[in-house]
């Protein structure tokens, strides 16, 4: 039964069908019977009509019943789609709705693409009908993919109001994971299916899919039609819209406590990238930058600023990449713990890739623990330097309360003290082979400690042969050490390799190949270099590391190394002593910034700040519960149900666990490769989708929704919804005037109401005037003849 | 279109009837001056007008009568048209005489009429004695039979009557006598038509035969019926008459409404010989029906004329004196023509 808009009327007009019939059965009533002679002549002449009166009495109730069928249809006012489709099976459709950043890009009238796509899909589903077994599936393409009905539902207004409920992603869409999705769901359905219409609504922007990654393929349908996907045409009107792709600060520590009076700045490159019809045009952006320490959980939320500072990127015509570098003042930084600096630009075609939020470590000072035996004499020769000696040198060339970073002396008997390293933010062990059990769980929590954990560098302690430490080292910190347990020395001094990947220091590397020339090693633990090259910071001539990250027990055998475990801090290992009867490095002008970086990269890198993209993954800590947002006005909360995570929208979150306790903080920023508004052509979108549909596929079976191929095929879902307050249907009541008019022509010829035929009528005339020639002129009675 | 009018006598009185109320005085005298003759040769018991296998009979004047088209011109009284220019024809007293039998259709449908009693019977009265108000097919055949046993009786022939349906219901043995006029009559209007619509239809072939064996001679048989019966049963009687020697004359009273049908009113049309009801719109069937009753007439015609017998359409709704007239003067005239052949 098609749906009707005025399904009431219907029935009623149905039920006036019953007029003309009971007008029928009331002309049966009894009347009075009009006797009659010739009655045998009556009976011959109706046997000789019966049939013709039975077809002509059916043929008007018929027409009357017709009409009046007609008008009940017309006043109900079917829904046309619905009876056009009267015949067809059932559908299955599948909308892929985009919801991905370049969705969000504003229109000169104010709406946006997925406001219009969200109407296209709701049409579409306006065309289907639960009755007939219609089904509708729904897939938002925003990274990562958002199977929303999958598999297909019956529920269309269920799907209807999880359309209207999409909200535009700061992510970029996923159309391959979708595909991935679908492939299963495609496959499972039996051969005697309808073919499911995959209806893709998109802006078809670069950044909105990648057509040089391949799709994944649907599956084939043997001896049956193919699937079809119906596509929103691409758009064609280039935007320009900047974004800001990266903020990268020296370092993820900020230090304060400069000089009283002197002028301490820290610089922060900010990259953007423009795209659209603007790129060939000079110009400038003014870019923001503030450092923003996150109130408390219980605050209400406003996060601080810092420190701020504004900068001018310029643009050349035919750039699409600049980048501007900042520098943030630092001189009344005060401990904020996990900040964040947040760049901004001013509001353009998408907003959300005009902030970008990189976290950060603001301290005034760090703390640096030295685990050292004490020493009774005060002055010390630097002929007679300890190990400890070297790095408290280095960590504090200028001894005062001035300097950023803040030397502790830390017997090694007292690490196991609850209170030892409190406040402590990274913790050098010269001598690691004068720690006993407990100082080593110790220094295994401080690693792994909630809230970050700290850095730990240990070097290999001088004097000593056999280095059975490092069991201590591999048991308590989970680590795999592969190589001697003894230090040897090789038979030349060894130089150190000018490369190094890491990020540790990166600061260094345009440098390093002058710093490391004059450093000789004598005596070092050989160790076997890092399965990951990063892992390896400085890297002997002998290819065995001088400096490294050991790597965790569980990854030394894997294929792919994995990189740090969550919320665990940094443990670097020296493999030589820092004594120059093993290596001159403390004596080099190496010695000094090295360990500077070290320490400064190290703990900001310690940190517990996580920061990602939109839409890609995001390994919380084992605690993680909930992501509020922050401030906390920006959004609803977000409960963590599986780890790794990926936000869609960008911002500052606070990760919580179930209690409520911030355990770090998640910066997510719009996915760069999504902000790219460039157009792509129909041939470019119709190949990169076709290569999705199996071998074989006709060409029919991929078409956009604006092209008339599609609108004529009767199976298209696509077609127009029709109109609730249209007018009566113009064909309906055509039909019943016309079925009024046969009706009236079919009353007035079955009526019989005409004169006899001409033959006929003059032979009976004839007849009776010859045989009663004299009743003109004869009177009329017996009594007047007489 | 008629004004249907249509009533079935549902009682009649047993009082004489009053031969009045279905032949005025003027017409039975207009009647008066035609002779009817028989076409066969008939045994009469007395030498008269009608030509006769026994010759010799002396031949006595009896009166003057007016010369009617068909005449035998051998009769005029040339003395009398010298004096007068008056052509009148010598009537003898001892010519052979006619035995006039009339069958009268009795049957159910003889009981349909759309005529007013009062506008055919031209006696003063609205109504038939009975109470109806229609003037029937069975008025118009006792009217017939009067006018023509007046005919028959003022020649002085013998009239005999026979009232009958599915079989003989009465009858009156032929006789001379001025009150054997006034006798049919009396019996026609004594025996009346049923009105319960259930009445069997006319079998005329047995009315037929049970009047053939009773008559010894040869006689002039004047059907009146409207013939509503079988075709073979129709020639069956007729076969019949024709093998005995006797004339006929068919007289076949049908009234205006069943000629023209002229009816819109959508009603149960019920057969007064127990056919049933029929509820039809006369409208769609007529052109059916005109050809159905049309072709059934013809037959009737057809059949009576094939025996060489002559036949009359007489309709209800018609004066009774010009056609009665018309037909016995055309029947003399044919048989003159015939007797100087």
């Amino acid at each position: 039964m098609p749906p009707f808009l005025h399904p009431t009327l219907l029935f009623i007009g149905l039920g006036c069908v019953a007029i003309p019939i009971i007008i029928h059965l009331l002309t049966r009533q009894r009347r009075q019977p009009i006797p009659w002679a010739a009655m045998r002549f009556i009976i011959e002449a109706y046997k000789r009509q019966r049939r013709r009166l039975t077809l002509e009495q059916l043929l008007l109730l018929a027409a009357r019943c017709l009409l009046v069928a007609l008008v009940a249809f017309a006043i109900a006012r079917p829904l046309l789609s619905s009876v056009t489709a009267a015949s067809r099976s059932a559908r299955v459709v599948y909308i892929l709705l985009d919801n991905a950043l370049p969705s969000s890009l504003s229109n000169p009238d104010g709406t946006t693409p997925l406001d219009a796509h969200k109407q296209a899909a709701i049409d579409l589903l306006a065309t289907l009908d639960p009755a007939r077994g219609d089904r509708a599936g729904l897939i938002l393409l925003g990274g990562p993919v958002d199977p929303a009905v999958v598999p297909a539902s019956a529920d269309i207004p269920a799907v209807r109001r999880l359309i209207e409920q999409a909200t535009p992603t700061d992510s970029a869409a996923d159309l391959d994971a979708a595909f991935s999705r679908l492939a299963p769901e495609l496959a499972a359905a039996p051969a005697d299916t309808p073919p499911v219409t995959i209806s893709l609504h998109s802006e078809f922007l670069a950044g909105s899919i990648d057509t040089q990654r391949k799709l994944a393929a649907l599956p084939a349908r043997a001896d049956a039609p193919p699937h079809t996907i119906l596509i929103s045409p691409p758009r064609d009107t280039p935007v320009a819209n900047v974004s800001i792709t990266g903020v990268e600060p020296l370092r993820p520590l900020i230090l304060g406590n400069s000089p009283a009076g002197s002028q301490a700045d820290d610089q922060v490159r900010v990259h953007l990238r423009r795209t659209g019809p603007a790129t060939s045009q000079a110009s400038t952006s003014l870019v923001k930058l503030r450092l923003a320490a996150p109130s408390s959980p219980r605050d209400a939320g406003a996060s601080p600023d810092l420190a701020s500072a504004d900068a001018i990127a310029k643009w050349s015509p035919g750039d699409r990449e600049t980048s501007v570098i900042i520098s943030i003042p630092t001189v009344s930084l005060v401990d904020a713990g996990p900040s964040a600096l947040i760049a901004s630009i001013d509001r353009d075609a998408i907003a959300s890739d005009n902030t970008f939020r990189r976290p950060v470590l603001a301290r005034r000072a760090i703390q640096v623990a030295l685990v050292t035996p004490p020493r009774l004499s005060l002055a010390v020769t630097i002929d007679r330097f300890e190990p400890a000696d070297w790095l408290r040198l280095a960590l504090s060339p200028q001894p005062g309360d001035s300097s950023p970073i803040r030397v502790v002396d830390l017997d090694p008997r007292a690490i196991a003290e609850p209170s030892a390293l409190a406040g402590i933010d990274a913790v050098i062990a010269p001598r690691p082979d004068l720690l006993d059990d407990r100082a080593w769980t110790r220094l295994s929590e401080f690693v792994s400690s909630t809230g970050g954990g700290g850095l730990v560098i240990l070097c290999t302690p001088p004097g000593t042969r056999a280095h059975p430490w490092l069991d201590q080292l591999e048991n308590k910190f989970s680590l795999r050490v592969p190589g001697d347990r003894e230090a040897s020395r090789p038979a030349e001094p060894l130089s150190l390799r000018p490369d190094t990947s890491a990020a540790l220091l990166a600061l260094l590397s345009p440098e390093l190949a002058e710093l490391v020339k004059p450093v000789r090693v004598i005596e070092r633990l050989r160790l076997d270099p890092p399965t990951d090259p990063s892992l390896a910071l400085l890297t002997l001539s002998d290819n065995s590391p001088l400096l490294l990250i050991p790597a965790p027990a569980e990854s030394v055998n894997a294929a792919a190394p994995s990189p740090r475990p969550p919320a665990r801090g940094t443990i670097l290992l020296f493999t030589a002593p820092f004594d120059l009867a093993a290596t001159d490095l403390p004596a080099r002008p190496l010695m000094l910034p090295l360990i500077q970086e070290l320490v400064r990269q190290g703990v900001g890198g310690a940190s517990a700040s996580l920061a990602s993209f939109a839409g890609a993954p995001v390994t919380a800590p084992p605690d993680a519960a909930v992501l509020a947002p922050i401030p906390s006005d920006a959004g609803p909360q977000i409960a963590l149900s599986a780890s790794p995570f990926a936000p869609r929208r960008a911002g500052l979150w606070r990760v919580q666990d179930s209690r409520g306790s911030a355990l770090s903080l998640l910066a997510a920023n719009a996915d760069p490769r999504a902000a790219d508004t460039s157009t792509t052509t129909r041939e470019q979108v119709r190949a990169y989708l076709a290569a999705a549909l199996p071998a074989g596929t006709p060409d029919t079976q991929l078409a956009f929704t604006d092209s008339p191929s599609p609108s004529s095929d009767p199976t298209n879902p696509a077609r127009p919804a029709p109109d609730p307050r249209s007018p009566l249907p113009a064909w309906l009541l055509a039909a019943a005037a016309l079925v009024g008019v046969i009706e009236l022509a079919l009353a007035r010829i079955f009526s019989h109401a005409r004169r006899l035929s001409p033959g006929l009528s003059a032979s009976i005339a004839a007849r009776n005037t010859s045989r009663t020639s004299a009743r003109a002129t004869a009177p009329t009675t017996e009594h007047q003849a007489a | 279109m008629h004004e249907i009018r249509l009533q079935v006598a549902t009682e009649r009185p047993s009082a004489e009837a009053d031969a009045s109320l279905y032949l005025h005085p003027q017409t039975l005298a207009r009647l008066a001056s035609f002779e009817l003759r028989a076409k066969m040769i008939v045994e009469g018991l007395s030498s008269g007008l009608h030509r006769s296998p026994f010759q010799g009979f002396s031949v006595e004047f009896a009166q003057h009568r007016p010369y009617v088209p068909g005449d035998d011109i051998r009769h005029l009284d040339w003395r009398v048209f010298g004096r007068t220019d008056k052509l009148q024809i010598k009537q003898h007293q001892q010519e052979t005489n006619l035995d006039l039998i009339c069958l009268v259709d009795a049957s159910g449908s003889m009981n349909f009429g759309s005529r007013l009693f009062a506008e055919a019977s031209g006696a003063g009265r609205d109504t038939s004695p009975d109470g109806r108000s229609n003037w029937t097919k069975f008025d118009h055949a006792t009217a017939i039979a009067a006018a023509l046993s007046s005919i028959a009786l003022r020649q002085g022939d013998r009239a005999g009557l026979i009232v009958f349906a599915d079989t003989v219901r009465a009858a009156i043995r032929r006789s001379s006598h001025r009150g054997t006029w006034r006798q049919i009559v009396s019996t026609l209007a004594t025996h009346y038509v049923p009105a319960d619509n259930q009445s069997r239809p006319t079998d005329l072939a047995r009315a037929v035969d049970q009047v053939v064996a009773k008559v010894t001679n040869h006689c002039l048989i004047a059907i009146v019926s409207d013939f509503f019966m079988d075709i073979e049963n129709l020639r069956d009687a007729l076969a019949r008459a024709k093998h005995h020697r006797h004339d006929v004359i068919a007289l076949q009273v049908v009234d205006r409404a069943e000629l023209d049908f002229d009816i819109d009113e959508i009603a149960p049309f019920e057969g007064l010989e127990g056919e049933g009801r029929l509820k039809i719109d006369p409208r769609a069937i007529r052109d059916a029906y005109l050809e159905v009753f049309r072709n059934h007439l013809t037959s009737v015609e057809k059949t009576v004329r094939s025996m060489g017998f002559d036949y009359q359409l007489v309709n209800t709704h018609d004066w009774l004196g010009p056609p009665i007239a018309q037909f016995v003067a055309r029947r003399n005239a044919q048989l003159k023509r015939s007797k100087y052949a």
